[in-house]
Parts: structure tokens; sequence; C-alpha cells
């Protein structure tokens, strides 16, 4: 004890901070035992350390989100590569639905034939009602009338 | 070990320290996202003369600064719940500090000296390691953590010290 190195300062936070090996570690304890005032100041960081551990000791035990995996954060070329299959089936699923909606949706664009029907009468009625006499029988002494008409 | 082992070994103790430095766990991720890519892009700058744990907690602690330098150009901002005062508890066990009071008087501490100390209480680094981190001497160190454990003790542990009291 007598030839033990003087105590300082860094010698009481290393051993709150378990940094001393056991031998300094029981001498500079023997220093304070001696120095009751100095010793419940390492009392009380001891208790500091104690509730900063209590403070962040129930956040470090879950598992890290992959984002912060650094393996997976390391090879971010190697993507483009795993992924080609799934483009290749993205495109197919793609051209498939694309021809689906061309295949049953074609009669909702082209005309239908009944509309087709309607217009031609409609065409034909306002053709012929405004003909007094009839269009397709037309005598020849009707001369006038033809050349008029025509 | 490799070298992404050696980072990813290290990622929980990097979380905890940046949740210890944040008080928030979306903005801790956030913070070690950046510092682990900074560390993988930035690997063949790494001389493998210390360990990479000290290398990692250097980088960290610098992002963190630089946001805290942005923040404060641009104003304080501060969460809507710390707005609200919490009623102040006695502590639990005598010789005992409450958590809440520690938890308040942390973060009234200065930057450098809080950096220093959860570095040392928390991340178990040794003095050394420590100071190579925070980018200063080991004197330096020292001397922040003396400061930073004198103003906890100032904070939180007058009314719960019975064997000072007898004493005097």
């Amino acid at each position: 004890m007598t030839n033990a190195a003087p105590i300082s300062e860094t010698d009481l936070h290393a051993l709150v901070d378990d940094q001393l090996t056991p031998e300094r570690a029981a001498e500079v304890e023997a220093w304070l035992a001696g120095r009751p005032d100095k010793a419940a100041e390492i009392a009380n960081w001891r208790r500091q350390n104690e509730a900063l551990d209590a403070l962040s000791g129930p956040v470090a035990g879950d598992a890290a989100p992959p984002r912060l995996d650094p393996p997976l954060m390391a090879r971010p070329p190697a993507r483009p590569r795993l992924a080609w299959p799934r483009r290749a089936a993205a495109a197919v699923v793609l051209l498939a639905i694309g021809g689906g909606i061309g295949w049953f949706g074609r009669s909702y664009t082209l005309p239908s034939s009944s509309d087709e029907l309607i217009t031609a009468a409609i065409e034909a009625h306002a053709l012929y009602v405004r003909e007094k006499r009839h269009a397709v029988e037309v005598a020849a002494s009707d001369r006038d009338h033809l050349v008029s008409w025509l | 070990m490799d070298f992404l082992d050696e980072i990813e070994a290290t990622v929980p103790a990097l979380r905890r320290y940046a949740r210890a430095l944040t008080r928030n766990a979306d903005r801790a991720d956030d913070l070690v996202q950046d510092c682990l890519e900074r560390a993988i892009r930035k690997r063949n700058l790494f001389t493998p003369t210390g360990p990479v744990q000290a290398w990692l907690f250097r980088i960290l602690i610098n992002i963190w600064r630089n946001d805290l330098r942005f923040e404060r150009r641009r104003g304080d901002q501060i969460p809507i719940d710390s707005l609200i005062a919490e009623p102040s508890v006695a502590p639990a066990q005598p010789g005992r500090i409450a958590l809440s009071e520690m938890s308040r008087a942390i973060d009234r501490l200065p930057d450098d000296q809080r950096e220093a100390l959860l570095l040392v209480v928390l991340e178990g680094l040794s003095y050394h390691e420590a100071a190579s981190a925070l980018g200063i001497p080991d004197g330096t160190l020292m001397s922040r953590l003396g400061r930073a454990r004198a103003t906890l003790r100032m904070s939180t542990g007058t009314a719960d010290e019975p064997r000072l009291r007898s004493i005097k």
C-alpha cells in the first residue's frame, strides 16, 4: 500500500467504469475507505452509471431493421440482376391484362351493327320524306321535276 | 472477421448510443443509417490501426454534430410533448436516482460532455478509444467526463445521499 502510485482523478473514474486491474481497483478502494466525502462522490457516480444503463436498457434489445443491415446495404449493385425475373413476370402480366381488355372491350369502341341499321334507316327516312312524289317513280313526262331534283 | 461483419456487430451499440443522443428512436435509426452508409462508402479510408467501433462512433458523432449545427441555424425545434411539464416525482428508492430526473439532467449537459459520458458509460469504450472516437486528447476526455459527472451529481445527487448527510 505504501509504495502504491498516488491515486488520481482518472483512477477514480476508472474505478467506476471498471477500467482498472483488480489490484489497482483494490488500492483505490482502500484509499477511498479513509475519505468518506470522496467515497460518497464515487457512490453517486456509480448510481449515475446505473441510471444511465437503466435509461437505455429496454431500447437496446430489439432487432435492427433491414435498412440498418450493413451486408445488405453494401450490395445494391447486385439487386438489378436479382430483379430481372420479376420484371419479366410483370411484363407478361401487364401484356395479358392489356390483351384481355382489348379482346373483351372492343365492342365498346366499335359501332355495333344495330347502330348502323338505325343510322341507315334515319338517312333513308330523311331522304324520302321530303319528296312528295315518289322518287323512284318519276315519269319521263315529268322532265322539269326530274331535272330540278337531280 | 470481415469488415462488414465487424460493422454489423457494432450496430446495436450504435443504435443505443444514437438513441441516447437523440432521445428519439426513429431519428436515432436515421442517424445510424447515415453513419453506416458513410462507413461503407468510405471503407477504404479506414486504417486498421484501431478498432472499427471507435471509427464508427466518430462518423456517427460527426454526422450528429452537423445535424445539430444545421438545426441550430434553422432555430430550435422541440417536440410538443416536451413542452408539457412533468410533475417531479420523488425517487422510488432511497439511494437511487429517479430516472426521469436523470434523463432531464443528461439533456441539460453540454453536447461535448454528454457525448463523452455516454461513450464511456453506455458503450464501455476505454478512455483512449472514446477520446479517439471524439477526436480529442485523452486528458480532454477525462476533464469532460469529470465535469459531466460533477454536473449530474449537482442536479440529481444531493437529495438522495444518505451517507453524505449522516457525515455532516
